[in-house]
Order: C-alpha cells, then sequence, then structure tokens
C-alpha cells in the first residue's frame, strides 16, 4: 500500500513538473483521455483491488468461534484496567496487566465503567473500543512469549495519556503456573 | 461623464453611511463578506497559537508546560476553532464577498440574513473565546463524545460553551447556506444559464446544498446533548435506554461530509485561478461539474469510517469502507482535469501559482493517505494515532489553506487595487510548505510508532522523541511563514502601487468593476453570452460602468438587480433588496441572549428572547414590499419584467424552500435517532410506551386534514393547525412517559415539541399573511406570501401527523 | 429546477438505497434474520441482495431514460445521463459487499 501510495504521488508529480517543462509544446490535450484515463479509469481500477484486499482481510480479522480460542475480559474505567483471566480455580482478576498464553487466539471481551476507552496493543492487533452498554470482542494473539505494551486509544479524559497497560504472554509453562494462581 | 454620475447616483443609494451607525446596519455584501473573512482570519490565528502551545507541549517526553487539563482544552480549541470559527466562516465570507460580483449582480439574495449570519458568527465565536479566557473551554475533543462530554464526567460548564456556542455559529452557517444558494439559483446577469455559469458558483452551489443537509444532524445532536446535560433526558446514556453510538453517528452525519464542505469551495477557488495561470479554458468543464455534484452526494456515504472500532458488523463497515475509496474517483477527475488544463496551456509560475503546487502536492499526499485509512484493517492500527493527525491535516491545510493563500494572492488587488509584490510572499510560501511536512509528515511516522493522538505526555525511550522534536520545530518554521504572510498583506495594503483593471487578464465577471469594487459593484448588468464574458469583451468594464447594460438608470431609491430563470439564465424578474437596517444585529442579539440564557442556566428566562424572536421576525418580513403595484417596469435595452413582490417565486419563496429543507434535515435525524435507539440501543424496551388514545390521533389528523385543504380559508386552515397542537400537546403532557425515565420518553418528547413548534410557527405565519392581505400588501395578494404561508402550512401538517404516528401507532399495535 | 433535479436524480436513488442497505443491515441484526437459513443464504442476506439488486434495475433504468440521443445535446441533460451513470456506478460498487461481507458479525 505504501509503494503503491509512493508510485501514485510519483506519477502526479511528475505530471506536474512535466506540465511546466512542456510548455509551449503545442498539440492539443484531450480532456476525455486526461479525465476518463487519470481520473476514472486508474483510480477505479486500483481502488477495487485494494478494497477487495481491504473486506477480505478483514473478514479474516473477526472473532469466528474456535475451540482453540481463549476468552479473557477486560473491563477499563478512568485510568484503570481490570482483566479477568481464567484460572484453575475460578476467574483470576488482574489490575493493568494481562495475562495470555502465547501462540493461541485470546478473545478480549471489552466493557466500562464509565465512558468510552479503547483496548490497544499495537504489536498483537487493532484496536476496538469499550463502549458503555455494548460489550465489544477483539481477536488478539501473541505469537512468542513475551511483554507487550497496551494503551487506551480512545480519549477518555484527564488521565488518557497514563491509561497504559502491559500484556503478559507467557509460554505453557509459564501459563499453567499462572492458572494455578502462583503469582508469576 | 456619465460613469461619474451613475457612480454618485448608485453609491447614493447603495452606500453604507459613514459613523458606527451605518457600520452597524450595513447590510452590504462586499462588507459583510470582507468582515467575515477577517474574523475567520483572526480566528485562524487564535487556532494557530493554540497550535504552537501544542507542540510546545510534545516537543519533548514527560513535558510538565502545562498539565493535561489544560492541554485538553488546547486542543479541543484548536479543532473546534479551526474547523468551525475558521474554515467554514472563511469560505463563506469569500464566496458572498465574490459570488454576485461573478454571477453579475450588486447583492445576495437575502442581504439582511447576510449582515444577521455574520453577527451570530461573531457573538457564537465570542463566546467560545470567552470561555477560554475563563479557563473553563471546552475539553472533551472537537467531536466531543459522550459519555466524556455527559454530565457525570464533564459536571462543569465547559461543554455547554461548545454546545451552545457551537450552534449558534451553525445557524449562521445555515442561514448563509440559503442565501448563497438562492443568489446561485436565481440572481444571475441575464443570459448566464446554467452552463455558463463559472465554476466556483457550481462549487458553492454543492457545498450550500451539502451545509443545508449536514448542518441539521448536529445541530440536532447539539440540542439532544444539551437537554440530557441540563434535564438529565438520557439520549446518550446506556443505562437508560440511550446510546452514546447515536452521537457519534449524529456527529460524523455531519463531520464527514463537512470535511468536503470545506475542500469544495478551495477546490472552486482552485478550478477558478488554474485556468487563468495556464492562459487556456479550463479542461472538461462538464466533468468537473458532473464530479462535484457526485462528491456532494457519496460524502454523505462514509461518516462511519469514523467509527470503524466501535465494533460495527462487517458489512456495514464493507460499505463504507467501499464508499470511502469511492469518493477518490470524482477528486481524481478533478485533480486530473486540473493537471490536464496545466498541460494544454502554458503555465505561468506567479505566486498564486506557486501555492497552488504546494495545494496539489500536500493534497494529494492527504487523499492517498486517506485511501489507506479507508481499509478497515489498517484503519484499526491506525484510527486515533497521529497518523490521522497528519492525515487530516494534509487534508486540511493542504486542500484548504493552501488553496486559501493561492485565493488571497490572485484576488488580492481585487480587495485593495494595488499591485503585488512577489518575493516575501514567496519566502513565506517556502517558509509555509516545509515548516508544514516537516510538522506533520513526521507524525506519520510517530502515529504508525504507535503515537496516540490527544495525548499530554509520551514517556521516554519508545522512539518518538526526535519525531516530536522535529515536528514541533516544523510547526515555528511554518508560523513564522504564516507571520511573513500577514507582513506581506499588509505592505501591500499599504505601500504597493495601484495595479491596473484585471492584472491577470482573467474572464470572469468579478473583474468587470473598478477596484476594489464599489457598494453596487456595476452600474448595469450585462448580457453574458459564454463562460469567460471578460475573453470576449475585454472592455466590458468600461461599457458596463457607462451604463450600457440592465438597469443602469437609478429608480425610486431603490436596489434592485436582477432574477433570472434558473436554467436558461432568462431574465425573470426585478428584485428590489432592503437596504441597510438595524434589525440584523437587533436580531442576533436576541438569539444570543437566548443562549446565554440557557448557557446560564435561566430557563424559564429564555422565554423572553423566544417571544422577541417572534417579534422581530414579524417586523422583519412586514418592512418589505408596497401597497401598491407596479406592472411591467422597463429594465434598459428595450426590455421590462415585474418586480420580486408580484411574482410567484421571488427569491423568498425559494429561500423558504430551502430553508424548509434544511428543516427536514433535522427532522429526518431526530426520526433516525427514534429508529436507531428503537433498533439497536442497550436496555430496549423501554418501561412504558405512550398511553395511546384513539381519540387524540383522530382530532389531531382531522385538525391536520382540514389544514392540508387547499380551498379553506386562513380561519379553517388556523383552526385545523390548533387542533392538530392541542393533539400533539395532549400526548405530550398527559400521555408520553416521562422525558428523564427512558431515552423512549426523552425521544418522543423530543419529537412532540418539534411537531407542537412547526404548528406554533406555521399558525404565525398564516395570521401574518392574513395581516398583510388585510393592509394591502401587494406580495400577500399577488406575490409569493400566500404560497410561503402554504408551504410552511404543510410543513407543519406533515411533521405533525408523522410525530403523532410515531408515538400513537407503535403502541395501538401492540 | 427541475433540470437540476434531474441531474441529481440518479445520486438521490443513490443516497436512498445506500442508506436502505444500511438500515436494513440494522434492523435485519436487531431482529436475528441472519439466523433464519433459506437455501444457501441467510434471509438477512436475501433481502439485503433484493434491494441491492432491485436498486441497480431502477437506476439502470433511469440511465436508459436519460440516455445521450441526438434531440439531448444541451449540458444539463448530459448532466443528468452522467448523474445517472455515477449513481448505478456507486450503487454497484458501494453495495457489492452483501454479496459476502459478514452480516452481523
Ligand atoms: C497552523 C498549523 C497547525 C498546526 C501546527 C496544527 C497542529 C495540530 C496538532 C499537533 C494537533 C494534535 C493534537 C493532539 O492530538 O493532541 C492538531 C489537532 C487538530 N487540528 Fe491542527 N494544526 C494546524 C492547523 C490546523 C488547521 C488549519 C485545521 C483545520 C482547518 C486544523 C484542525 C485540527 C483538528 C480538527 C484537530 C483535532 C483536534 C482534536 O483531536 O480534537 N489544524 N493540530
Ligand atoms: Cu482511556
Ligand atoms: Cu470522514
Amino acid at each position: 500500500m505504501l509503494a503503491g501510495a509512493a508510485a501514485i504521488f510519483g506519477l502526479v508529480c511528475a505530471l506536474l513538473l512535466l506540465a511546466f517543462r512542456r510548455r509551449g509544446a503545442d498539440q492539443p490535450v484531450s480532456a476525455t483521455a486526461w479525465i476518463v484515463g487519470g481520473g476514472l479509469l486508474f483510480p477505479i481500477a486500483t481502488l477495487s483491488a485494494l478494497l477487495g484486499y481491504g473486506l477480505i482481510v478483514g473478514e479474516q480479522l473477526l472473532p469466528r468461534a474456535d475451540s482453540a480460542t481463549l476468552r479473557v475480559g477486560a473491563e477499563a474505567r478512568r485510568w484503570q484496567w481490570t482483566f479477568t483471566q481464567p484460572g484453575t480455580a475460578g476467574p483470576i482478576r488482574t489490575r493493568d496487566v494481562l495475562h495470555v498464553p502465547a501462540g493461541r487466539p485470546i478473545d478480549v471481551e471489552l466493557t466500562t465503567r464509565d465512558v468510552i476507552h479503547a483496548f490497544w496493543v499495537p504489536r498483537l492487533a487493532g484496536k476496538m473500543d469499550a463502549i458503555p452498554g455494548r460489550p465489544n470482542v477483539l481477536r488478539i494473539e501473541a505469537h512468542r512469549p513475551g511483554v507487550y505494551h497496551g494503551l487506551c486509544a480512545e480519549f477518555c479524559g484527564a488521565g488518557h495519556a497514563r491509561h497504559g497497560f502491559r500484556v503478559v504472554a507467557h509460554d505453557a509453562a509459564g501459563w499453567a503456573r499462572f492458572q494455578a494462581g502462583e503469582a508469576p | 461623464m456619465k460613469a461619474l454620475r451613475l457612480h454618485r447616483a448608485f453609491e447614493a443609494i447603495w452606500g453604507t453611511p459613514a459613523g458606527w451607525r451605518g457600520s452597524l446596519a450595513t447590510v452590504n455584501h462586499s462588507t459583510l463578506g470582507v468582515r467575515l473573512m477577517v474574523t475567520a482570519f483572526v480566528f485562524f490565528l487564535i487556532g494557530g497559537v493554540l497550535a504552537m502551545l501544542i507542540r510546545a507541549q510534545l516537543a519533548t517526553p514527560g513535558s510538565a508546560f502545562v498539565g493535561p487539563e489544560i492541554y485538553n482544552q488546547l486542543f479541543t480549541m484548536h479543532g473546534s476553532i479551526m474547523m468551525f470559527l475558521f474554515a467554514i466562516p472563511m469560505f463563506e465570507g469569500f464566496a458572498i464577498y465574490m459570488l454576485p460580483k461573478m454571477l453579475g449582480a450588486r447583492d445576495l439574495a437575502f442581504p439582511r440574513m447576510t449582515a444577521y449570519g455574520w453577527w451570530c458568527y461573531l457573538f457564537g465565536g465570542s463566546m467560545l473565546l470567552v470561555s477560554m479566557l475563563l479557563g473553563i473551554a471546552p475539553d472533551a475533543g472537537w467531536f466531543l463524545y459522550t459519555p466524556l462530554s455527559s454530565k457525570p464526567y464533564s459536571p462543569g460548564i465547559n461543554s455547554d460553551f461548545w454546545l451552545l456556542g457551537i450552534t449558534f455559529v451553525e445557524i449562521s452557517a445555515i442561514v448563509t447556506a440559503v442565501d448563497i444558494i438562492v443568489s446561485i439559483l436565481k440572481l444571475r446577469a441575464p443570459g448566464m444559464s446554467l452552463d455558463r455559469m463559472p465554476l466556483f458558483a457550481w462549487y458553492m452551489l454543492v457545498t450550500a446544498a451539502m451545509m443545508l443537509i449536514g448542518f441539521p444532524p448536529l445541530i440536532l445532536g447539539s440540542i439532544l446533548l444539551e437537554l440530557e446535560r441540563a434535564f438529565g433526558w438520557p439520549f446518550f446514556e446506556a443505562a437508560r435506554g440511550g446510546d452514546s453510538l447515536l452521537w457519534q453517528h449524529l456527529f460524523w452525519l455531519f463531520g464527514h461530509p463537512e470535511v468536503y464542505i470545506i475542500f469544495l469551495p478551495a477546490a472552486g477557488a482552485v478550478s477558478t485561478i488554474i485556468p487563468v495561470m495556464a492562459r487556456t479554458p479550463i479542461l472538461g468543464y462538464g466533468w468537473i461539474v458532473a464530479a462535484i455534484l457526485a462528491l456532494g452526494f457519496l460524502s454523505f456515504g462514509l461518516w462511519v469510517h469514523h467509527m470503524f472500532t466501535v465494533g460495527i458488523p462487517h458489512l456495514a463497515l464493507a460499505f463504507f469502507s467501499a464508499a470511502s475509496t469511492l469518493v477518490a474517483v470524482p477528486t481524481g477527475v478533478q485533480i486530473f482535469a486540473w493537471l490536464g488544463t496545466l498541460w494544454a496551456g502554458r503555465p505561468q509560475m506567479h505566486l498564486p501559482m506557486l501555492y497552488l503546487i504546494g495545494f496539489l502536492v500536500t493534497f494529494v499526499l492527504g487523499g492517498l493517505t486517506g485511501v489507506m485509512v479507508a481499509m478497515v484493517p489498517f484503519d484499526w492500527q491506525a484510527h486515533d494515532t497521529a497518523f490521522i493527525t497528519a492525515h487530516l491535516h494534509y487534508v486540511l491545510v493542504g486542500g484548504f489553506v493552501f488553496p486559501m493563500l493561492a485565493a488571497a494572492y490572485y484576488w488580492l488587488s481585487h480587495f485593495t487595487g494595488r499591485r503585488y509584490s512577489y518575493t516575501l510572499g514567496k519566502a513565506a510560501f517556502w517558509l509555509i510548505f516545509i515548516g508544514f511536512h516537516l510538522t506533520f509528515f513526521l507524525m506519520h511516522l510517530t502515529g504508525l510508532l504507535g503515537q496516540p493522538r490527544r495525548i499530554d505526555t509520551y514517556p521516554e525511550g519508545v522512539g518518538w522523541t526526535l519525531y516530536n522534536l522535529l515536528s514541533s520545530v516544523g510547526a515555528f518554521v511554518m508560523a513564522t511563514g504564516i507571520a511573513l504572510f500577514i507582513i506581506d498583506v499588509l505592505l501591500q495594503l499599504f505601500h504597493a502601487p495601484r495595479a491596473p483593471r484585471n492584472p491577470w487578464r482573467a474572464g470572469t465577471l468579478e473583474w468587470a468593476m473598478m477596484q476594489p469594487p464599489p457598494s453596487y459593484n456595476i452600474a448595469s448588468l450585462p448580457q453574458v453570452h459564454d463562460r469567460e464574458p471578460l475573453e470576449t469583451a475585454p472592455d466590458l468594464a468600461l461599457s458596463l460602468a457607462r451604463g450600457e447594460g440592465y438597469l443602469a438608470l437609478p429608480r425610486n431609491g431603490w436596489r434592485e438587480t436582477l432574477a433570472v430563470d434558473t436554467k436558461s439564465g432568462r431574465i425573470d424578474h426585478i428584485v428590489v433588496l432592503p437596504g441597510n437596517s438595524l434589525l440584523p444585529l437587533g436580531t442576533a442579539l436576541v438569539t444570543g441572549s437566548f443562549f446565554l440564557l440557557v448557557l446560564l442556566k435561566l430557563y424559564p428566562w429564555t422565554l423572553l428572547p423566544l417571544a422577541g424572536l417572534v417579534v422581530l421576525g414579524w417586523r422583519w418580513a412586514w418592512v418589505l414590499g408596497d401597497k401598491h403595484a407596479h406592472g411591467e417596469l422597463p429594465i434598459g435595452r428595450g426590455d421590462h419584467a415585474p418586480i420580486h413582490a408580484e411574482v410567484r417565486d421571488s427569491p423568498g419563496w425559494w429561500g423558504s424552500v430551502f430553508l424548509s429543507i434544511a428543516d427536514g434535515s433535522l427532522f429526518a435525524a431526530l426520526i433516525f435517532g427514534h429508529a436507531y435507539l428503537w433498533t439497536v440501543a442497550p436496555n430496549w424496551p423501554p418501561p412504558a410506551l405512550v398511553t395511546a388514545s384513539l381519540p387524540v390521533v383522530i382530532a389531531g389528523l382531522l385538525g391536520a386534514a382540514l389544514a392540508a385543504r387547499r380551498s379553506s380559508g386562513v380561519t379553517v386552515t388556523g383552526a385545523g393547525l390548533g387542533l392538530l397542537l392541542t393533539a400533539l400537546l395532549l400526548t405530550a403532557f398527559r400521555l408520553a412517559p416521562s422525558p428523564t425515565s427512558h431515552a423512549y420518553g426523552a425521544v418522543v418528547a423530543v419529537l412532540l415539541a418539534y411537531a407542537a413548534l412547526h404548528a406554533a410557527l406555521a399558525l404565525v405565519i398564516c395570521c401574518f399573511a392574513r395581516a398583510r392581505r388585510r393592509a394591502g400588501y401587494i406580495a400577500a395578494i399577488n406575490g409569493a406570501e400566500p404560497r410561503i404561508a402554504r408551504l410552511w402550512t404543510d410543513y407543519a401538517v406533515a411533521a405533525g401527523a408523522i410525530a403523532l404516528a410515531c408515538t400513537h401507532l407503535p403502541a395501538l399495535l401492540s | 429546477m427541475t433540470a437540476l433535479l434531474r441531474a441529481a436524480a440518479g445520486l438521490i436513488i443513490w443516497a436512498i438505497v445506500f442508506a436502505s442497505l444500511y438500515a436494513l443491515q440494522g434492523l435485519a441484526c436487531a431482529l436475528g434474520w441472519d439466523k433464519w437459513q433459506i437455501a444457501e443464504a441467510s434471509l438477512a442476506r436475501l433481502v439485503l441482495l433484493a434491494v441491492y439488486t432491485s436498486g441497480i434495475g431502477v437506476l439502470a433504468l433511469l440511465c436508459w431514460r436519460y440516455r445521450p440521443r441526438v434531440s439531448r445535446r444541451q449540458f444539463l441533460d448530459r448532466l443528468a445521463f452522467a448523474g445517472a451513470a455515477a449513481g448505478l456506478f456507486s450503487l454497484i460498487y458501494t453495495g457489492l459487499p452483501v454479496v459476502a461481507a459478514s452480516i452481523c458479525r
């Protein structure tokens, strides 16, 4: 997409430049060629291709039912996150740190206690808003164990810039320990 | 000399008396256009200072320059000022100044409305400034999302300032849009058929129409949110059946078209300037008209792309993603028409052209990032990051500020009558251009690196530090460029030598007059034969000044201009425009006191200004017109025409039609809100519906039917409206559940109030029409007034019937 | 004024059909139509497809009525055809997702 955009931008700049160089060349210019070719056919062709691709990727990113997925909860409030993970002895609640197993798709159920916030871990997935009265589900996946930084992307008032959290992705052993309730 | 004699005579009729009284009462479009532009520019500078403060804060990580409370006010006010108090009024002022001159008319169709619009803008904008000076400015972002902006999370008066101030300014935008649209459709030079209209007029026609449809949803949203904040009517509160997403829909239903509303006038200026710079007619006039028409419609189908992350089903996202990519096509048509024009001609590197190149380069980049964020998966990453900040400034600064700077240099000699100097403006350009790209190109990168927008601070060591510092440096370079631009313009205002007439040898009619233009624009109206009248008749200005066109004889002290048939440009009638008056100022003051009283929560007192508005509105319409008929009057060149008071489709009629369209858009948005809450809001169904009552419905519909009958007299119509009003009020006060209990009750209350208000308004208008007829005014007997009364009666009948159906039917059916 | 309305007619129809598609999508999900299977597709998709194709039909008809002819060489006639064609293409393009995209998720 980036390369395509750069190419199109280069094309427009080149045409612009040439228009000034060309000064004086007196062949008539055809409106249809410029407008139908450059203004209609060219964008329609590129945009259709891009749109089709975008929609297919979009479909693939949707949270579909899948036996391997794990469901966790994320409740936002000003300015804190409360996460709920399944443990061996019932749900485990944590503050500002979300624990997940690596290599497994996770469905994060997003809710809010007050205003709209958005859950965003740039390296794991896109973002999704937490909206009063409308639980949303975001599919994320950490391919490798590690710590990932997350933040609130929707402006939520004075503490917005500091409304971050961490996601800890465990390997299988670490996850088992976490689920058993041993502090990691 | 004949020209001088005519000048004196017309100046006596059209001029503004010296002194403060004259300044307060003037309705002249040139004066008001310049006032609007100057005011908007001042707001641009204020918004720019805020931007500098924002960049100062973000220059370094962990900055303690201002705290989050102040920072939130800074960016909220920056965004709101730039969008509502700079961009829109700026192009409105430009159109107000320029349109009549380009169309070969002497003023706009509703001069007093023009003045009222400026006053409303000034007062509403001042309200926001006051809030800023008091340190209680709005701080919930320029799109003021609920519930952050609702009472529990914004208990202060900050958000009220936004809701009321912006609504006040929107009123000015609506009346200006009606003014512009009717002027373009009716007030043109004879012979200027639609296909001979300058492209700028086409652009403004589409823009004004978009404003009529696009602004009412925001006005409605603001009313609803203010009702929620003031009285606890829970439109947006999920716990009581409201939905914060309803606000987002209403806001973006306005907000996206808004971006095109800002872009189109600037593109109109581009389409006007480019062919002159290239010394050739524009390539593909018809294609451009079709493209802007398409753009006008398509841009209403994109609003959900601002809501890709709220959790909407993929099909809905796909619709809006598709539409968002599709708008690039008509934009592409225009860009290639411009490139082709440059290609076809011999472009000259004058200063306006330099700024236009800045525009093309910047805007194309903004458009390309726009297509990127139209892709749903990409937007899931980029949304609400600095990438978006970068994109929106590429589009807004690239698509509006650069063309406007080009326009400023292109038309400056029209305002001042002086020639421009080249060097300083060139230096200003390079500073602005380089500063801009330094500031905002880097924001793409920080955005992709994960920097969100609207943060007052960020940690060190995440890789954003250097980019942010450079970005801030760029902003100050750009500010220096703007300062240089101001100095350059001031120098020209006071020092430059006098310019020859039509210095660019352009073809459009605004150059067929003295520069700076006299109050009446042209001593006589031309007959137009093609798109560029000055191309074929370079001496047109002189011949018009000598009175060789239409309406060259001052008569009765009237301000006369011609109205034409919309399509063909055939002469239709003479419009006698109202003269200077203090009514616009008075009405704006009373309107302002209404908003002020609401702001101060003195609700019972608001009845006073409301009554005042009825009285002033009555007077507004009453002072026009004559009690005896004039018949066909000579207009010069052997032609005759009646005056507007004696024809059925006068500008007043068309003004009512377009105002009712804006009103209808507000009503449609309200119905949409009702249906939306009903189908998708959480916590429905409501605890109780309206207690349906067949007698009330039947009485109301009977009243509606009586009022709608064409043959009935004023008494019967009035009785019908009264009956309808009673049914609506009975439903509201006796049968409907409390507006505070559930969003259902709240929305029903607003629906009924809207219909009742229109029934009452129609009653007043019917009384007015009757009083005018009794008093013997020609316009009330042979003219458009009965027709206008009919229009508003029919509107009230339709609104009342729909409101009754929406409130009673669900209960009757269940 | 009617000349201008004709020029906008195709795009007005696009706006109406586009808004209906979006509204129907919301309604269909609220009423659970996506769960009623009829043959291969859900009721929701069938309804949407029906609106989509009939919208295309109407716009195609409009294009035909406004088609360029020798007697209609005037600017506004051509503009009316351009508007209708733009409406038709816009509907085909913006409505195409009804064929495959997930309706309620
Ligand atoms: C004079 C040069 C300008 C500079 C340096 C500038 C800078 C900025 C910056 C840094 C932000 C981001 C604030 C944040 O995310 O925390 C911003 C936001 C914004 N700017 Fe500008 N800006 C400029 C001109 C404009 C113009 C001309 C317009 C519109 C016509 C505009 C409209 C906006 C809007 C709508 C926002 C979003 C505000 C919000 O998030 O609520 N800006 N600007
Ligand atoms: Cu937050
Ligand atoms: Cu948008």
